[in-house]
Protein backbone atom coordinates (compact mmCIF):
# COMPACT_ATOMS: atom_id res chain seq x y z
CA UNK A 1 0.00 0.00 0.00
CA UNK A 2 1.16 3.47 -0.80
CA UNK A 3 1.04 6.52 1.47
CA UNK A 4 -2.00 7.99 -0.26
CA UNK A 5 -3.96 4.84 0.59
CA UNK A 6 -3.05 5.21 4.25
CA UNK A 7 -4.34 8.77 4.38
CA UNK A 8 -7.94 7.89 5.37
CA UNK A 9 -6.56 5.49 7.98
CA UNK A 10 -4.41 8.24 9.42
CA UNK A 11 -7.49 10.45 9.67
CA UNK A 12 -9.49 7.73 11.39
CA UNK A 13 -6.61 6.92 13.70
CA UNK A 14 -6.27 10.56 14.71
CA UNK A 15 -9.99 10.54 15.54
CA UNK A 16 -9.65 7.25 17.41
CA UNK A 17 -12.07 5.50 15.06
CA UNK A 18 -9.68 3.23 13.14
CA UNK A 19 -10.95 -0.38 13.24
CA UNK A 20 -8.79 -2.66 15.35
CA UNK A 21 -7.87 -5.00 12.46
CA UNK A 22 -6.32 -2.20 10.42
CA UNK A 23 -4.13 -0.99 13.23
CA UNK A 24 -1.12 -3.37 12.87
CA UNK A 25 -0.79 -2.60 9.16
CA UNK A 26 -0.82 1.13 9.85
CA UNK A 27 1.68 0.84 12.67
CA UNK A 28 4.00 -1.17 10.42
CA UNK A 29 3.75 1.49 7.75
CA UNK A 30 4.33 4.32 10.22
CA UNK A 31 7.49 2.61 11.45
CA UNK A 32 9.08 2.97 8.05
CA UNK A 33 7.48 6.16 6.68
CA UNK A 34 8.55 9.48 8.16
CA UNK A 35 6.16 11.46 6.00
CA UNK A 36 3.09 9.61 7.27
CA UNK A 37 4.38 9.94 10.85
CA UNK A 38 4.55 13.68 10.28
CA UNK A 39 1.04 13.79 8.78
CA UNK A 40 -0.33 11.84 11.73
CA UNK A 41 1.39 14.17 14.21
CA UNK A 42 -0.02 17.15 12.30
CA UNK A 43 -3.51 15.66 12.29
CA UNK A 44 -3.38 14.96 16.01
CA UNK A 45 -2.18 18.46 16.74
CA UNK A 46 -4.88 19.80 14.42
CA UNK A 47 -7.46 17.83 16.40
CA UNK A 48 -6.26 19.44 19.63
CA UNK A 49 -6.21 22.89 18.09
CA UNK A 50 -9.71 22.56 16.69
CA UNK A 51 -11.09 21.08 19.93
CA UNK A 52 -9.63 24.07 21.74
CA UNK A 53 -10.52 26.80 19.25
CA UNK A 54 -14.01 25.77 18.19
CA UNK A 55 -15.95 26.62 21.31
CA UNK A 56 -19.62 26.34 22.01
CA UNK A 57 -21.29 29.73 21.86
CA UNK A 58 -23.59 30.62 24.75
CA UNK A 59 -27.21 31.67 24.55
CA UNK A 60 -28.22 34.71 26.56
CA UNK A 61 -29.48 33.94 30.04
CA UNK A 62 -32.91 35.41 29.28
CA UNK A 63 -33.36 33.43 26.07
CA UNK A 64 -36.41 31.41 27.19
CA UNK A 65 -38.03 34.44 28.73
CA UNK A 66 -37.71 36.38 25.49
CA UNK A 67 -38.94 33.39 23.52
CA UNK A 68 -42.17 33.11 25.53
CA UNK A 69 -42.62 36.84 25.33
CA UNK A 70 -42.33 36.71 21.57
CA UNK A 71 -44.79 33.83 21.43
CA UNK A 72 -47.24 35.85 23.52
CA UNK A 73 -46.84 38.88 21.25
CA UNK A 74 -47.11 37.00 17.96
CA UNK A 75 -49.78 34.48 18.81
CA UNK A 76 -51.64 36.26 21.57
CA UNK A 77 -50.41 33.58 23.95
CA UNK A 78 -52.91 31.09 22.58
CA UNK A 79 -51.77 27.51 22.28
CA UNK A 80 -51.38 26.48 18.65
CA UNK A 81 -54.64 25.00 17.39
CA UNK A 82 -55.78 22.95 14.47
CA UNK A 83 -54.83 25.78 12.14
CA UNK A 84 -52.30 23.57 10.34
CA UNK A 85 -55.15 21.33 9.18
CA UNK A 86 -56.70 24.30 7.40
CA UNK A 87 -53.28 25.03 6.02
CA UNK A 88 -52.98 21.46 4.75
CA UNK A 89 -56.28 21.69 2.86
CA UNK A 90 -55.29 25.10 1.51
CA UNK A 91 -51.98 23.78 0.25
CA UNK A 92 -53.74 20.77 -1.28
CA UNK A 93 -56.25 23.05 -3.04
CA UNK A 94 -53.39 25.18 -4.38
CA UNK A 95 -51.59 22.06 -5.57
CA UNK A 96 -54.63 20.78 -7.43
CA UNK A 97 -55.32 24.19 -8.97
CA UNK A 98 -51.71 24.20 -10.13
CA UNK A 99 -52.13 20.76 -11.69
CA UNK A 100 -55.24 21.92 -13.54
CA UNK A 101 -53.45 25.01 -14.78
CA UNK A 102 -50.57 22.85 -15.94
CA UNK A 103 -52.93 20.55 -17.83
CA UNK A 104 -54.65 23.55 -19.41
CA UNK A 105 -51.21 24.82 -20.37
CA UNK A 106 -50.37 21.52 -22.03
CA UNK A 107 -53.64 21.49 -23.96
CA UNK A 108 -53.01 25.06 -25.01
CA UNK A 109 -49.51 24.14 -26.15
CA UNK A 110 -50.83 21.18 -28.14
CA UNK A 111 -53.43 23.46 -29.72
CA UNK A 112 -50.74 25.96 -30.67
CA UNK A 113 -48.63 23.24 -32.29
CA UNK A 114 -51.69 22.05 -34.20
CA UNK A 115 -52.51 25.57 -35.31
CA UNK A 116 -48.94 26.18 -36.38
CA UNK A 117 -48.84 22.98 -38.45
CA UNK A 118 -52.19 23.67 -39.96
CA UNK A 119 -51.22 27.27 -40.69
CA UNK A 120 -48.03 26.18 -42.44
CA UNK A 121 -49.93 23.70 -44.56
CA UNK A 122 -52.69 26.12 -45.49
CA UNK A 123 -50.14 28.89 -46.08
CA UNK A 124 -48.00 26.64 -48.24
CA UNK A 125 -51.04 25.61 -50.17
CA UNK A 126 -52.14 29.22 -50.66
CA UNK A 127 -48.64 30.25 -51.69
CA UNK A 128 -48.40 27.46 -54.21
CA UNK A 129 -51.80 28.32 -55.51
CA UNK A 130 -50.88 32.00 -55.82
CA UNK A 131 -47.55 31.32 -57.48
CA UNK A 132 -48.80 28.77 -59.92
CA UNK A 133 -52.23 30.22 -60.54
CA UNK A 134 -51.40 31.18 -64.14
CA UNK A 135 -50.19 27.67 -64.90
CA UNK A 136 -53.15 26.33 -63.00
CA UNK A 137 -55.47 28.33 -65.15
CA UNK A 138 -53.46 27.53 -68.25
CA UNK A 139 -53.48 23.83 -67.82
CA UNK A 140 -56.90 24.01 -66.21
CA UNK A 141 -57.67 20.95 -64.22
CA UNK A 142 -54.96 18.62 -65.48
CA UNK A 143 -53.85 18.81 -61.85
CA UNK A 144 -51.44 15.93 -61.42
CA UNK A 145 -48.04 17.79 -61.34
CA UNK A 146 -48.13 21.14 -59.61
CA UNK A 147 -45.02 23.19 -58.87
CA UNK A 148 -43.12 20.09 -57.84
CA UNK A 149 -45.71 19.25 -55.18
CA UNK A 150 -47.76 16.19 -55.56
CA UNK A 151 -51.30 16.89 -54.48
CA UNK A 152 -52.03 13.46 -53.02
CA UNK A 153 -48.80 13.73 -50.96
CA UNK A 154 -49.90 17.12 -49.71
CA UNK A 155 -53.30 15.74 -48.78
CA UNK A 156 -51.70 12.81 -46.96
CA UNK A 157 -49.49 15.27 -45.00
CA UNK A 158 -52.59 17.19 -43.91
CA UNK A 159 -54.29 14.00 -42.79
CA UNK A 160 -51.25 12.85 -40.77
CA UNK A 161 -50.88 16.25 -39.04
CA UNK A 162 -54.55 16.20 -38.15
CA UNK A 163 -54.32 12.65 -36.81
CA UNK A 164 -51.31 13.57 -34.64
CA UNK A 165 -53.26 16.52 -33.27
CA UNK A 166 -56.18 14.25 -32.38
CA UNK A 167 -53.85 11.76 -30.68
CA UNK A 168 -52.10 14.47 -28.61
CA UNK A 169 -55.38 15.93 -27.47
CA UNK A 170 -56.68 12.54 -26.52
CA UNK A 171 -53.47 11.72 -24.61
CA UNK A 172 -53.80 14.93 -22.59
CA UNK A 173 -57.28 14.09 -21.36
CA UNK A 174 -57.65 12.67 -17.82
CA UNK A 175 -57.17 8.91 -17.81
CA UNK A 176 -60.85 7.97 -17.63
CA UNK A 177 -61.97 10.06 -20.57
CA UNK A 178 -59.48 8.91 -23.17
CA UNK A 179 -60.99 7.13 -26.13
CA UNK A 180 -57.83 5.91 -27.88
CA UNK A 181 -55.17 5.18 -25.23
CA UNK B 1 -24.22 2.55 8.21
CA UNK B 2 -20.78 2.37 9.71
CA UNK B 3 -20.47 -0.49 12.15
CA UNK B 4 -16.93 0.48 13.11
CA UNK B 5 -17.83 3.99 14.10
CA UNK B 6 -17.63 4.09 17.90
CA UNK B 7 -19.91 7.10 17.95
CA UNK B 8 -22.66 5.27 16.05
CA UNK B 9 -23.06 2.65 18.74
CA UNK B 10 -23.66 5.01 21.65
CA UNK B 11 -27.18 4.37 22.93
CA UNK B 12 -29.38 7.42 22.86
CA UNK B 13 -31.52 6.70 25.91
CA UNK B 14 -31.96 10.26 27.07
CA UNK B 15 -33.06 11.41 23.65
CA UNK B 16 -35.43 8.46 23.33
CA UNK B 17 -37.25 9.15 26.54
CA UNK B 18 -37.59 12.85 25.81
CA UNK B 19 -38.97 11.96 22.41
CA UNK B 20 -41.49 9.57 23.99
CA UNK B 21 -42.53 12.21 26.45
CA UNK B 22 -42.95 14.68 23.62
CA UNK B 23 -45.09 12.29 21.63
CA UNK B 24 -47.29 11.60 24.64
CA UNK B 25 -47.88 15.32 25.19
CA UNK B 26 -48.59 15.87 21.53
CA UNK B 27 -51.00 12.95 21.30
CA UNK B 28 -52.99 14.40 24.16
CA UNK B 29 -52.91 17.91 22.73
CA UNK B 30 -50.77 19.38 25.53
CA UNK B 31 -48.79 21.61 23.22
CA UNK B 32 -47.31 23.84 25.88
CA UNK B 33 -45.86 20.90 27.79
CA UNK B 34 -44.65 19.32 24.55
CA UNK B 35 -43.00 22.55 23.57
CA UNK B 36 -41.30 22.87 26.94
CA UNK B 37 -39.80 19.39 26.54
CA UNK B 38 -38.77 20.25 23.00
CA UNK B 39 -37.11 23.50 24.04
CA UNK B 40 -35.22 21.79 26.84
CA UNK B 41 -34.10 19.04 24.51
CA UNK B 42 -33.33 20.92 21.32
CA UNK B 43 -32.75 24.59 22.11
CA UNK B 44 -28.98 24.32 22.41
CA UNK B 45 -28.64 21.99 19.45
CA UNK B 46 -30.69 24.32 17.26
CA UNK B 47 -28.47 27.16 18.41
CA UNK B 48 -25.35 25.12 17.60
CA UNK B 49 -26.66 24.29 14.14
CA UNK B 50 -27.60 27.92 13.51
CA UNK B 51 -24.16 29.02 14.67
CA UNK B 52 -22.52 26.42 12.44
CA UNK B 53 -24.39 27.70 9.42
CA UNK B 54 -24.46 31.43 10.13
CA UNK B 55 -21.03 31.85 11.79
CA UNK B 56 -22.30 34.61 14.04
CA UNK B 57 -23.46 34.21 17.63
CA UNK B 58 -25.95 37.07 17.61
CA UNK B 59 -27.60 36.09 14.36
CA UNK B 60 -27.63 32.46 15.48
CA UNK B 61 -29.46 33.42 18.67
CA UNK B 62 -32.00 35.51 16.77
CA UNK B 63 -32.58 32.67 14.35
CA UNK B 64 -32.96 30.18 17.22
CA UNK B 65 -35.82 32.34 18.48
CA UNK B 66 -37.31 32.44 15.02
CA UNK B 67 -36.97 28.67 14.58
CA UNK B 68 -38.55 27.89 17.95
CA UNK B 69 -41.40 30.28 17.22
CA UNK B 70 -42.05 28.43 13.96
CA UNK B 71 -41.90 25.11 15.74
CA UNK B 72 -44.43 26.36 18.29
CA UNK B 73 -46.80 27.42 15.54
CA UNK B 74 -46.28 24.21 13.61
CA UNK B 75 -46.53 21.81 16.54
CA UNK B 76 -50.09 20.61 15.83
CA UNK B 77 -49.08 19.96 12.23
CA UNK B 78 -46.26 17.62 13.21
CA UNK B 79 -46.99 14.03 12.17
CA UNK B 80 -45.04 11.00 13.30
CA UNK B 81 -43.89 10.30 9.76
CA UNK B 82 -40.55 11.92 10.60
CA UNK B 83 -38.73 11.77 13.92
CA UNK B 84 -38.90 14.94 15.98
CA UNK B 85 -35.22 15.66 15.41
CA UNK B 86 -35.54 15.33 11.63
CA UNK B 87 -38.49 17.72 11.70
CA UNK B 88 -36.82 20.20 14.04
CA UNK B 89 -33.56 20.25 12.11
CA UNK B 90 -35.33 20.60 8.76
CA UNK B 91 -37.14 23.70 10.02
CA UNK B 92 -33.89 25.00 11.50
CA UNK B 93 -31.91 24.58 8.29
CA UNK B 94 -34.71 26.15 6.32
CA UNK B 95 -34.74 29.28 8.47
CA UNK B 96 -30.94 29.52 8.59
CA UNK B 97 -30.36 29.08 4.88
CA UNK B 98 -33.04 31.64 4.09
CA UNK B 99 -31.31 34.05 6.43
CA UNK B 100 -27.94 33.24 4.87
CA UNK B 101 -29.28 34.02 1.39
CA UNK B 102 -30.84 37.24 2.63
CA UNK B 103 -27.52 38.29 4.14
CA UNK B 104 -25.57 37.32 1.04
CA UNK B 105 -27.87 39.45 -1.08
CA UNK B 106 -27.39 42.39 1.29
CA UNK B 107 -23.61 41.88 1.47
CA UNK B 108 -23.30 42.05 -2.32
CA UNK B 109 -24.95 45.44 -2.27
CA UNK B 110 -22.80 46.88 0.50
CA UNK B 111 -19.56 45.39 -0.87
CA UNK B 112 -19.96 47.38 -4.04
CA UNK B 113 -19.58 50.55 -1.98
CA UNK B 114 -15.85 51.43 -2.22
CA UNK B 115 -15.81 53.24 1.12
CA UNK B 116 -17.20 50.20 2.93
CA UNK B 117 -14.83 47.94 1.00
CA UNK B 118 -11.86 49.97 2.33
CA UNK B 119 -13.04 49.43 5.87
CA UNK B 120 -13.56 45.72 5.29
CA UNK B 121 -10.05 45.38 3.87
CA UNK B 122 -8.40 47.19 6.75
CA UNK B 123 -10.32 45.11 9.31
CA UNK B 124 -9.25 41.90 7.63
CA UNK B 125 -5.59 42.82 7.43
CA UNK B 126 -5.45 43.97 11.04
CA UNK B 127 -6.80 40.57 12.12
CA UNK B 128 -4.19 38.59 10.22
CA UNK B 129 -1.98 36.43 12.43
CA UNK B 130 1.10 38.22 13.62
CA UNK B 131 4.72 37.15 14.11
CA UNK B 132 4.20 34.15 16.37
CA UNK B 133 4.10 30.61 15.07
CA UNK B 134 1.87 27.55 15.26
CA UNK B 135 -0.82 28.06 17.84
CA UNK B 136 -0.86 31.80 17.25
CA UNK B 137 -2.49 31.21 13.86
CA UNK B 138 -5.95 32.65 13.62
CA UNK B 139 -7.92 29.40 13.41
CA UNK B 140 -11.21 31.18 12.82
CA UNK B 141 -9.78 33.10 9.88
CA UNK B 142 -8.35 29.90 8.41
CA UNK B 143 -11.66 28.11 8.89
CA UNK B 144 -13.24 30.90 6.92
CA UNK B 145 -11.00 30.03 3.99
CA UNK B 146 -12.41 26.50 3.72
CA UNK B 147 -15.24 25.81 1.31
CA UNK B 148 -18.48 26.52 3.15
CA UNK B 149 -19.77 22.92 3.29
CA UNK B 150 -16.42 21.73 4.72
CA UNK B 151 -16.27 24.53 7.27
CA UNK B 152 -19.82 23.81 8.41
CA UNK B 153 -19.12 20.10 8.95
CA UNK B 154 -15.81 20.63 10.76
CA UNK B 155 -17.28 23.27 13.09
CA UNK B 156 -20.37 21.21 13.92
CA UNK B 157 -18.25 18.09 14.44
CA UNK B 158 -16.21 19.76 17.17
CA UNK B 159 -19.20 21.56 18.67
CA UNK B 160 -21.11 18.26 18.87
CA UNK B 161 -18.36 16.39 20.73
CA UNK B 162 -17.02 14.72 17.61
CA UNK B 163 -20.19 12.84 16.75
CA UNK B 164 -20.67 12.00 13.08
CA UNK B 165 -24.26 11.06 13.83
CA UNK B 166 -25.15 14.39 15.35
CA UNK B 167 -23.68 16.28 12.40
CA UNK B 168 -25.47 14.04 9.89
CA UNK B 169 -28.80 14.55 11.70
CA UNK B 170 -28.35 18.28 11.94
CA UNK B 171 -27.34 18.85 8.34
CA UNK B 172 -29.65 16.19 6.95
CA UNK B 173 -26.85 14.50 4.99
CA UNK B 174 -25.67 10.87 5.07
CA UNK B 175 -23.12 9.73 7.64
CA UNK B 176 -20.65 8.78 4.92
CA UNK B 177 -20.83 12.26 3.43
CA UNK B 178 -20.14 13.80 6.81
CA UNK B 179 -17.06 11.64 7.17
CA UNK B 180 -15.82 12.43 3.67
CA UNK B 181 -16.36 16.17 4.12
CA UNK B 182 -14.70 16.12 7.50
CA UNK B 183 -11.63 14.30 6.26
CA UNK B 184 -11.25 16.51 3.21
CA UNK B 185 -11.78 19.55 5.41
CA UNK B 186 -9.00 18.45 7.76
CA UNK B 187 -6.53 17.78 4.98
CA UNK B 188 -7.43 21.10 3.38
CA UNK B 189 -7.01 22.80 6.73
CA UNK B 190 -3.59 21.24 7.25
CA UNK B 191 -2.55 22.62 3.87
CA UNK B 192 -3.79 26.07 4.85
CA UNK B 193 -1.88 25.95 8.13
CA UNK B 194 1.33 24.89 6.41
CA UNK B 195 0.96 27.68 3.86
CA UNK B 196 0.20 30.22 6.56
CA UNK B 197 3.13 29.07 8.70
CA UNK B 198 5.59 29.29 5.86
CA UNK B 199 4.20 32.72 4.99
CA UNK B 200 4.62 33.93 8.56
CA UNK B 201 8.02 32.27 8.80
CA UNK B 202 9.57 34.01 5.88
Amino acid sequence: MRCAEFEPWLLEHAEGSLPEEKRPLLIAHLAECAQCRQTLADLQSLDHTLSREIRKPQLSADFNERLWQRIRVETGGAAPTQLPLERVSKVRAEYEAGLRALRRGKILAAGLIDALGLGLLVGGFAYALYKHLPEFLKYNLGLREWGGLDIPVLAAGCAIAFAIGVLIRDWLKPAGQRSLF
Amino acid sequence: MDANDPVASIPRDTQQSAEDQLHRHLAEGRYREAFEVLVAEYRDRIFTLAFGILRNEHTAEDMTQEILLRIWKGLPGYRRTASISTWVYAISRNVCFTELKRRAARATVSMSDPEIQDKVDSTVSSQMPGGELGHALDVQALLGKLPEHYRRVIVLFYLEDKSYNAVADMLGIPLGTVKTYLHRAKLEFLKLIRMEESRVNW
